[in-house]
Parts: C-alpha cells; sequence; structure tokens
C-alpha cells in the first residue's frame, strides 16, 4: 500500500513486532476513514495494546509504516504529536495537581481558554471540577479530565484503550457523545474494547490474532465474540 | 511534610557539627595529672616541672602539683583524671637503696583513667630507675673514694641528670599524624556533612520521585518527549533540590559558626567550592534517580535510600575519618562515590584536585543516569 495523497483516510501498513522470540504483530495492515470509529479486539495478550503503543509513539515497531496526509506518522514525530492524541487504560494525571494544572501541561493557555469555554472540555464537562485536584475526582471524572488532556486542538486521531472500563453507566455515556461528536467532526477514533457498549459505538469491527489482523462482523451479541476469541 | 522533614534533619546535624567544632576550637585538653607529695624537695620539684615540660609517654598530660586533700576535690570535680602520692621519705628511701612504690589514685573506670594509668606506669619507671641510676653510680663513687667527692658527684649527677635528660623539650621524636591527613579536621567535617546531607536527600524525594506515572511518561513519550528528555528533566530537578537543600544547610551552618566564633570559618574559592558541590549534587541526584527507577514500592524505596546513604557515609569517612579504618577498607573506600564526593568538595577549599574522584565521580552519574535509562526502557 503507498501513502495516501488524498487526505480521506489512514493507512497502516506492514506492522511488525517482535518481543524476544514471540513474534506479537506479524504483519498488520488497515486502512480507516475519517469520520470513522473502528473497534479492535482480541484475546488477552493479543497485542492490542502494543499497536496502540505503536501507533501513538511510545513503542517503535520493528517495521511497518503509519501513513496520514501523506506522512509516514511513526518517522514525522513532530506531526504526529499534533495529530495523534491517545488516552490509555490508566489514565497519565498528576493527582496532586488540580485538573486545570494538569490540562495545562498539555495544552497552551489560549487554547485551554477556548476549550473550557465552548470547546471539548465544556463538552466532555470538566469545566465543573477544574478546580479540584486530580485525588479527589471519581474515576468517571479522571478518564473524562485524560480525554481532555489528550486531545489537541488539531488532533484527528484518537487512541482509546478501553476508556469506559470500571465507569459507571454515566460517566460511559458522557465518553460514548464525546466519541460521537468527534468522529461526526471528521476525526478516527480506534477503540481497544471487551465492552459492548463500546463495540455498538464502532462503524467496523477488527479482531487482533495471532499477531494479524481481520476484519469482524459483530452482530450486537458478545456472547459469540467471546466465542470466537476463544476466551 | 517529606521537604520539612529534610530541612529538620538538616538543622539538627548542623547543629551537632557546630557544636562539636567550636567545643573542638577551644584549645586541646590534656589530661590533668595530680601529684601529692613533698615538693619541697628539690627533686620533687624538679622533677614535677620536668615532667610538665616533657612529652610523658604518648600523651599530652599536664601535671599538677597538689596537697591530698585538694587533689580529692580535683578527682571528684573531674579536674584531674588521678593523683600520684609520693611520701615525705620517698627520696630518702631510695637513698638507702629501697624500693618505695609511687600509688596512683584514679577514679575507676573509663578510657581516660586508662591513659593516665599508663601515664602512672611511664612516671613511676622514669622517677624509680633514674633513681636506682643515680644510687649506683653513688654506691660505686662509695666504692672508689679517691675517684671523687661523692656528696658533690651525688649532687651533681641528679642535677646533671634531671637538667640534661629530663627538662629537654623532648626525650624523643614524636611524629603525630592527623587523622584527616593534609586536610584539617574542619575543612574534612564541613565537606563530610555536605556529603551526608546529599546522600541522605533522596529521603525526601519519596513523594515526587516514587510510585511515578508510568502511563505518563509514556503519553509523554508519544508526544515527542523521549525517555533521555524526561530523564534529563528529573536530574535537573532533583539536582536544583539538593543544592537548595545544601545552600540552606550549609549557609545555616556557616552563619551558625560564624556567629560563634570571632573569626571568619572558612574562606574558600566560592565559585570552584560550588563548582564542586554542583558536580557531587548531579552525582548523587542520579543516583536518587536510580534507585527510585529501579524500588517501586516508596517505603522500600526510603528505606533503601537511608541504608544505603548511611553506608556510603560511615565507609566513604564521613562519620569517622578515614585512617579509623582498616586499610582494606580505606582502599576499597576510594572508589566509592561518598568518598569521591568529598574529595572533590575538598579540593574546592584549596587543597590538591584529586582527579581520580573527579573521574569516580563522573563515572558513577553516567552509571546511574544509563542505569535508569534502561529501566525506563524495559518497563
Amino acid at each position: 500500500m503507498k501513502a495516501d495523497s488524498v487526505e480521506s483516510k489512514i493507512n497502516i501498513v506492514g506492522i511488525k513486532k517482535k518481543y524476544g522470540k514471540k513474534e506479537v504483530l506479524k504483519d498488520v495492515n488497515l486502512t480507516i476513514p475519517f469520520s470513522s470509529c473502528i473497534g479492535i479486539l482480541g484475546g488477552n495478550g493479543s497485542g492490542k495494546t502494543t499497536l496502540l503503543s505503536i501507533l501513538a509513539g511510545i513503542t517503535d515497531a520493528d517495521a511497518g509504516a503509519f501513513y496520514c496526509e501523506g506522512f509516514d506518522l511513526l518517522k514525522d514525530v513532530g506531526r504526529r504529536r499534533f495529530l495523534v492524541g491517545i488516552i490509555p487504560q490508566k489514565n497519565p494525571l498528576i493527582e496532586e495537581l488540580t485538573c486545570y494544572d494538569n490540562l495545562r501541561l498539555w495544552h497552551d493557555k489560549a487554547y485551554l481558554d477556548t476549550a473550557i469555554g465552548t470547546g471539548m472540555v465544556k463538552k466532555l464537562g470538566v469545566t465543573n471540577f477544574l478546580k479540584k485536584r486530580v485525588g479527589e475526582l471519581s474515576e468517571g471524572m479522571k478518564k473524562r479530565l485524560s480525554i481532555a488532556c489528550a486531545v489537541y486542538r488539531h488532533s484527528k486521531i484518537l487512541l482509546m484503550d478501553e476508556p469506559s472500563a470500571a465507569l459507571d453507566i454515566a460517566a460511559k455515556n458522557v465518553i460514548y457523545n464525546y466519541i460521537r461528536d468527534f468522529v461526526s467532526e471528521g476525526g478516527i477514533v480506534i477503540l481497544v474494547t471487551h465492552d459492548e457498549g463500546e463495540l455498538k459505538l464502532c462503524d467496523k469491527h477488527y479482531i487482533l490474532r495471532d499477531g494479524m489482523v481481520s476484519e469482524y462482523n459483530f452482530d450486537g451479541d458478545i456472547k459469540n465474540l467471546a466465542d470466537m476469541m476463544g476466551d | 511534610m517529606a521537604v520539612l522533614f529534610n530541612f529538620i534533619m538538616i538543622l539538627g546535624i548542623c547543629a551537632i557539627f557546630v557544636f562539636t567544632i567550636v567545643i573542638q576550637s577551644r584549645g586541646e585538653k590534656r589530661i590533668g595529672v595530680g601529684v601529692v607529695g613533698n615538693i619541697e624537695n628539690k627533686y620533687m620539684k624538679l622533677g614535677v616541672e620536668m615532667l610538665n615540660n616533657m612529652d610523658a609517654s604518648r600523651l599530652s598530660v599536664k601535671f599538677e602539683s597538689l596537697d591530698e586533700e585538694n587533689a580529692k576535690k580535683a578527682l571528684r570535680e573531674g579536674r584531674i583524671a588521678g593523683y600520684f602520692k609520693i611520701d615525705k621519705d620517698f627520696i630518702e628511701g631510695l637513698e638507702n637503696g629501697e624500693n618505695r612504690p609511687v600509688i596512683y589514685v584514679s577514679s575507676s573506670g573509663g578510657l581516660m583513667n586508662e591513659l593516665s594509668k599508663e601515664v602512672a606506669s611511664v612516671f613511676s619507671v622514669l622517677i624509680v630507675n633514674s633513681e636506682r641510676v643515680i644510687y649506683a653510680v653513688d654506691e660505686y663513687l662509695s666504692e672508689h673514694k679517691n675517684v671523687y667527692d661523692r656528696e658533690t658527684a651525688n649532687t651533681e649527677l641528679n642535677m646533671s641528670l634531671l637538667k640534661n635528660v629530663f627538662t629537654r623539650g623532648k626525650i624523643y621524636n614524636i611524629e603525630t599524624k592527623a587523622l584527616t591527613g593534609e586536610v584539617s579536621v574542619k575543612d574534612n567535617y564541613i565537606c563530610a556533612m555536605i556529603i551526608i546531607l546529599t546522600a541522605l536527600s533522596g529521603v525526601g524525594l519519596g513523594s515526587l520521585l516514587s510510585g511515578k506515572k508510568d502511563t505518563l511518561q509514556e503519553v509523554l513519550k508519544s508526544r515527542g518527549l523521549s525517555y533521555i528528555s524526561s530523564i534529563i528533566c528529573e536530574l535537573i530537578t532533583v539536582t536544583l533540590y539538593i543544592l537548595i537543600l545544601i545552600i540552606f544547610g550549609f549557609g545555616i551552618f556557616l552563619l551558625a559558626i560564624n556567629f560563634l566564633q570571632d573569626e571568619s570559618f572558612i574562606s574558600p574559592d566560592y565559585f570552584e567550592f560550588f563548582c564542586n558541590i554542583f558536580a557531587v549534587s548531579i552525582m548523587f541526584a542520579s543516583m536518587h534517580l536510580f534507585i527510585y527507577e529501579l524500588i517501586y514500592q516508596r517505603v522500600t524505596a526510603v528505606l533503601m535510600e537511608i541504608i544505603l546513604g548511611i553506608s556510603l557515609c560511615y565507609i566513604g569517612g564521613c562519620i569517622y575519618p578515614l585512617s579509623f579504618f582498616p586499610d582494606i577498607i580505606q582502599k576499597i573506600s576510594v572508589f566509592l562515590p561518598s568518598t569521591a564526593g568529598k574529595n572533590i568538595l575538598i579540593s574546592g577549599l584549596g587543597y590538591r584536585l584529586d582527579l581520580f574522584s573527579l573521574a569516580v565521580v563522573f563515572l558513577y552519574t553516567v552509571l546511574f543516569m544509563g542505569g535508569v535509562y534502561v529501566l525506563r526502557c524495559k518497563k
């Protein structure tokens, strides 16, 4: 696959990763159009988090490319940090600081003021507890804050690792609504998930098994999915 | 709270050193030993003067002529470690060939008493044997009447022996070796204290460095901040923390000393001294980073900091001078970060630059930082 010069999709090409003798990712290829949400499923240890880490630039791939707007984001660190945001499973927040201070670590003041006023910080409902210390927040609030920290003004791709895990229904709904908004505004969301609600958000589903990705037609029945993954 | 703990610890250590150095600088104390007897006898008087002039044994001793009542009072009050009791017929007894003992009275127990017992034995040997020599000569003269006038010879021999032998400033040469080598005790203590502060400063870093957010570091990496960059930033932060601690602690120490003493306590080349402190701070900062990277649990990491800090300072000669330790320990300690750090600081007080210690400091910094990077990448 070539780098796509038309800004309509991203291409993940030939991603490989080995840990010692174990080949976690053999040859991962994905084409994802903008304004879509895809779900990546797989058993424990199948390499889902590794794939997200590689796309986010946390881990280096042994081979492969990640094309967006004609650039390989695995090599173009500067462009990647603006285009790609990652929301890991554990929150990257500093518990001793307030929510506002945590946001200021990631965003400049001008953008943050806008985001708080009318942008994604307001959409995520974080404005309600800006002055609270992170250590005092519930898990749902922390997750919303994590998303607010991860989304840059120019972010077009969000990588989310089980974003609504261990959250109550109300908190999940806030996150689902945000994902829908982000996608409707032209972004791409790549979800690693086992959650039925998140699966239903996705336009397409892929299973990562034996280091390879294959498309899966999710019919809404999680039991079938569990049987298929063999867990 | 952790920073407050560090601050209180610094104040405590400073106070201990201030009082130790001020008390020491008020002059060396000599062991006081009393001499009770008929000091009007010319030999006794000359003998006491002789003992005060000579280097009695290996000790710094001050002999004082006292009567028995004052000697007992002085012993009770601790002004003397003990006193010799020489009876009034001691000299006459020796003249008659009798072996009169010299009685030594002291309080029981303690190092000072052991030392002064040794002095007493030396005193006895010197006085008694010297008199024996004199009376041996006297006996000779008695048998050889024509050789010399006995009475005159006896007196002259005594006076000559006491004057020429025992009133000499030194009977034998003593080579004293300072426990801290070429370095003054004061300079050694200052540098040792700084090393102790930097080594134990890691205890207060628990809240900053322990239980670090691996996730935060990963997200930072995704944003283009490599592990090397984040490690360097942490090193700068911890180094600044240590420098601020030293400036406050050391500054308080200097002010306290200068307040208690009239003269200025130290006069280093401040720029060079600060550069050396900076280098040592970086080394210890890298050590703290390594420990907290290695040990995730805060309590375990803090305990390790305490144990390692105290051990390094003890074996590194920061608590007792290195010369106290066996040769093998002294040889090993030159490779320790604490010893190397102390030597670097000492060179900033006007002593010779120790290039070996500088290399050791640099090497440890590189090793610790390398270790932090490897551990972080492995996670």
